[in-house]
């Protein structure tokens, strides 16, 4: 790639820019400034988008009584059953006993607290989930 | 916990670099007097490397990476050079965070291992569970850590609570608190005798793994899936697929065409180094692939997009990309033999 083909697209680097490396006209590599890639902005919505609808889906779970805050909140911050066992300890098959709303409901505070520990959240912002205009950070 | 303050304000001399690894322990030994670019860190610590996993899933995607394993530049970096490195890890998160508070305290500057997800200075869209990020911590100022991270062009501050959660995030690659930071180092590193081996590791790891699914082979792996994805699944998830390897080629901090241009960019001083002019052919001719690689990053992005066509041409666009890969195999396998045999 030569300096002037590195691309300065509008992207997802919020103003910041990275470093990339391109040929100058002797065919010498420098670290060239980009603003950002089309093509790294349509990949990365592409992933975004399916991360977004694991949210959507989980608020309306939530919403419909199929699913607690839980999955909710699990979604938001990216996270699997798996992922969010590693954070917390708490075995996944006990994690996912735990996304049915009625076992939620019963589950006292000590062990919602360690949720809300790995999530970085409020105790009161994981009882509520989707409604508790709680965003992933 | 103990707020240690630096004695004085402290400074470290940030350069902006393409990969948080080779840029972050390149920055720890310029901060230590051997300035090497990050491109010869990269390439002495053999950096450079392909891998598709297709049986590890990270959030429902294979594992493809375009270099080694996290951690391993470091390690090899140092042994080649000459650095001796203290590297600690920690169970206890407080512990973690005292430890480092005390190196700080003495103006000793630290890599970090961190993950991404919990770093409240990253682009908001940039921020997913990737635990393999590289940082250097080099002062603190009330409750904010003063952090060099390479991959952006100034320095950035980061509270306390978030510092902690990165460092201690879990799950695949988990950096267990992760701190690192030079001991001592050989006065004269012999840079030839490093360049030599580290070229010589990734000339072996491209081409000698008997596995299909490392080196060069790893990339005929991908070529083959590639071209099966809209056949196997749905649409929207082969675009899925196909979008995780453009971001593990583009996004995540390359330098471009995954990895492919900084080690051109290696190959090319290594070439005066050790005086092998077949080095500056073989830099050459991997700026080349790298172009190959852009392309098919430009490619798999119209066809996310839409306008590469509709619906029932899929196969056979996903099937042009797979040409691509194969070209980049065989074309890499060329460049690793060339550089193999100029050693």
């Amino acid at each position: 790639m030569k300096v002037h083909q590195v691309p300065q697209d509008d992207s997802i680097l919020e103003g910041h820019s990275r470093a990339c490396y391109a040929q100058d006209g002797n065919g010498q590599y420098l670290i060239t400034k980009s603003r950002g890639w089309q093509v790294e902005a349509i990949a990365n919505r592409q992933a975004l988008s399916d991360v977004e609808e694991k949210i959507a889906q989980a608020a309306r779970d939530v919403g419909e009584g199929r699913a607690s805050p839980l999955a909710f909140h699990m979604a938001c911050f990216h996270m699997n059953a798996g992922l969010l066992a590693a954070h917390t300890g708490i075995w996944s098959l006990r994690i996912r006993r735990h996304l049915r709303p009625s076992v939620f409901a019963r589950l006292p505070d000590r062990l919602l607290q360690r949720y809300a520990n790995a999530f970085g959240i409020a105790l009161s912002s994981l009882k509520r989930g989707p409604n508790s205009g709680q965003e992933a950070p | 916990m103990s707020a240690l303050e630096s004695p004085t304000p402290a400074r470290f001399d940030h350069v902006h670099a393409a990969h948080c690894e080779s840029g972050a322990f390149a920055a720890l030994l310029r901060h230590h007097g051997l300035n090497l670019s990050e491109a010869m860190v990269f390439g002495i610590g053999s950096g450079l490397f392909f891998l598709y996993l297709p049986f590890v899933k990270i959030y429902d995607l294979p594992l493809i990476s375009y270099r080694d394993m996290p951690n391993a530049i470091i390690a090899r970096g140092a042994r080649r050079l000459g650095v001796k490195l203290v590297r600690t890890r920690y169970r206890d998160p407080e512990r973690g965070m005292r430890a480092l508070d005390q190196m700080l305290a003495i103006g000793q500057p630290v890599g970090m291992q961190t993950g991404v997800f919990w770093l409240p200075y990253f682009p908001r869209d940039m921020r997913f569970q990737f635990n393999g990020h590289h940082v250097i911590a080099y002062g603190r100022q009330d409750n904010d850590y003063l952090l060099s991270d390479t991959v952006f062009e100034d320095v950035v501050r980061c509270p306390a609570d978030d510092l902690r959660r990165a460092r201690f995030s879990k799950g695949p690659l988990a950096p267990r608190g992760l701190l690192y930071y030079l001991e001592s180092r050989a006065q004269q590193p012999d840079i030839e005798r490093a360049v030599r081996a580290g070229l010589r590791t990734t000339v072996s790891r491209m081409l000698n793994i008997p596995l299909p699914l490392m080196g060069v082979a790893g990339i005929r792996a991908l070529a083959g899936a590639v071209a099966k994805w809209p056949l196997r699944m749905s649409g929207h998830a082969a675009r899925s697929h196909l979008a995780n390897v453009i971001r593990m080629q583009e996004e995540i901090g390359t330098g471009g065409a995954g990895f492919r241009f900084m080690y051109a960019a290696f190959l090319d001083e290594a070439s005066a180094i050790l005086g092998r002019p077949a080095l500056h052919e073989a830099s050459a001719m991997l700026s080349d692939i790298g172009d190959r690689w852009r392309e098919f990053a430009v490619q798999g992005a119209q066809l996310i997009r839409g306008d590469g066509g509709k619906a029932g041409t899929a196969p056979a666009a996903y099937k042009s990309l797979s040409v691509i890969l194969l070209e980049c195999a065989s074309r890499e396998r060329e460049v690793f033999r060339a550089i193999g045999a100029a050693l």
